[in-house]
């Protein structure tokens, strides 16, 4: 019983490590697309 | 105590909220912006490290702000159209709107440092591609109508909207945006290919959206401090002209009539040949039918300083590119700034109120001729 509800833990704790590396990299994906440095003030 | 996850779940996981939020980028829209909008301003532009989205301009294309209009204007060019020198609330586009009445729909999507074919053509183009009617009011410098893409500064809104399939089809553009991701310079081949990847997971969407209704995650120099807060928070900051009365032509005079001369050109001049080649490839054919280009004129505050030979010369250049785009397909090319004075700037290119007032006076007319030629109004 004991090592039933050790693996629905470690289970859980998996998934939802899954799901916070997915929001963590869709944002990575979004950021990683933004230029370093503000570009424009060369033209204002 | 040392977790190590079980791999099954983790991937599954990692898929489930990939997808997730893939979906919910997809959905997310703030009608907050698409309904307020009046232009895409410096707290919601690249200027300040806000990218707009395809997604993002086809939802203030398409608002919904009463009943749909008989015709779209889409405004695109560059800080000119996009009405810098004018506080929101004296903005050109509005008086354009008034002059046109409920049947039109004016949308300005000028954007500072923008031309007319790396932002507002998308609002117009994907207006086209489902059958409405358009027409494009698009601002164009003496010489170049068109900005090279791989150096514009909103070239991954034309990437994202080439990858949705809300631009129009049209050969040699298709060729160099494909060409652009494999072969274009580094910075322009990372917005060309992370706007593949965004296609699928609609990351620039969500967080975007998140940027804009709850708080924003980039910092800035212009905003400093108030970096994270909602870009929906932030007003137009363009003054008053009350403001803009000690502003006014500030600008080196040596510089300034430099950029006026450099840009006189003469009929014979090998430099058309290639701005109009990059124009011809930057503007399908169907959209170059329902444009009307509007050749932008330097203030006469340095104009009138030319020699009567140079500003001879200098308006001849406006005329000939004009007559040059009508050659290519495009509706009609106007120089509307041609009787303007100086009060009607605020600096060597940028109008003041007195100035959007009158480029809307005298561009409705023809834009309503254009509607009835176009057989979009009995």
């Amino acid at each position: 019983m004991r090592f039933y509800f050790a693996n629905i833990g470690r289970w859980s704790l998996s998934l939802i490590a899954g799901l916070v590396t997915a929001l963590v990299m869709h944002y990575m994906l979004y950021k990683i697309g933004l230029p370093l440095k503000p570009f424009i003030y060369v033209v204002f | 105590m040392r977790f190590t996850p079980a791999p099954l779940p983790f991937v599954t996981g990692l898929l489930l909220g990939l997808l997730t939020l893939s979906w919910l980028g997809s959905v997310v829209e703030s009608t907050r912006l698409a309904e307020s909008f009046v232009r895409f301003h410096m707290w919601l532009n690249v200027e300040s490290g806000y990218f707009p989205t395809a997604r993002q301009i086809r939802a203030v294309v398409k608002r919904r702000i009463g009943p749909e209009p008989t015709v779209h204007v889409i405004v695109g060019g560059s800080s000119v159209e996009h009405g810098v020198g004018q506080h929101e609330s004296l903005i050109w586009t509005r008086f354009l709107q008034e002059h046109l009445g409920p049947e039109f729909r004016v949308t300005n999507l000028a954007q500072r440092a923008g031309s007319s074919t790396d932002f507002g053509n998308i609002g117009a183009e994907l207006l086209l591609h489902e059958g409405r009617p358009v027409i494009y009011v698009a601002g164009s410098n003496m010489t170049t109508f068109s900005m090279d893409i791989r150096y514009s500064f909103y070239r991954h809104a034309m990437f994202d909207a080439w990858h949705r399939g809300y631009l129009l089809p049209w050969p040699p553009r298709d060729q160099l945006m494909r060409d652009v991701a494999w072969r274009g310079p580094s910075a322009a081949r990372g917005a060309a290919l992370g706007s593949l990847l965004d296609a699928y997971l609609n990351f620039n969407d969500l967080w975007n959206f998140v940027g804009y209704e709850y708080a924003n995650s980039n910092w800035n120099r212009l905003l400093a401090e108030r970096s994270f807060d909602s870009r929906a928070s932030f007003p137009d900051p363009d003054y008053m002209p009350e403001q803009y009365a000690n502003l006014r032509y500030l600008s080196d005079m040596t510089q300034a009539m430099k950029i006026v001369k450099d840009q006189i050109l003469s009929p014979t001049d090998p430099r058309w040949q290639r701005t109009l080649a990059s124009t011809e490839q930057m503007t399908p054919p169907r959209l170059r039918a329902v444009t009307l280009a509007m050749i932008d004129l330097d203030s006469p505050y340095y104009v009138d300083r030319l020699d009567p030979i140079e500003r001879e010369a200098f308006v001849a250049t406006a005329y000939e590119h004009a007559r040059r785009l009508r050659e290519i397909g495009f509706r009609r090319a106007e120089v509307p700034a041609i009787d303007f004075t100086t009060d009607d700037y605020i600096d060597r290119t940028h109008l003041s109120v007195s100035g959007g007032q009158k480029l809307a006076a005298k561009i409705a007319p023809i834009v309503r001729t254009m509607a009835t030629e176009l057989g979009y109004l009995q």
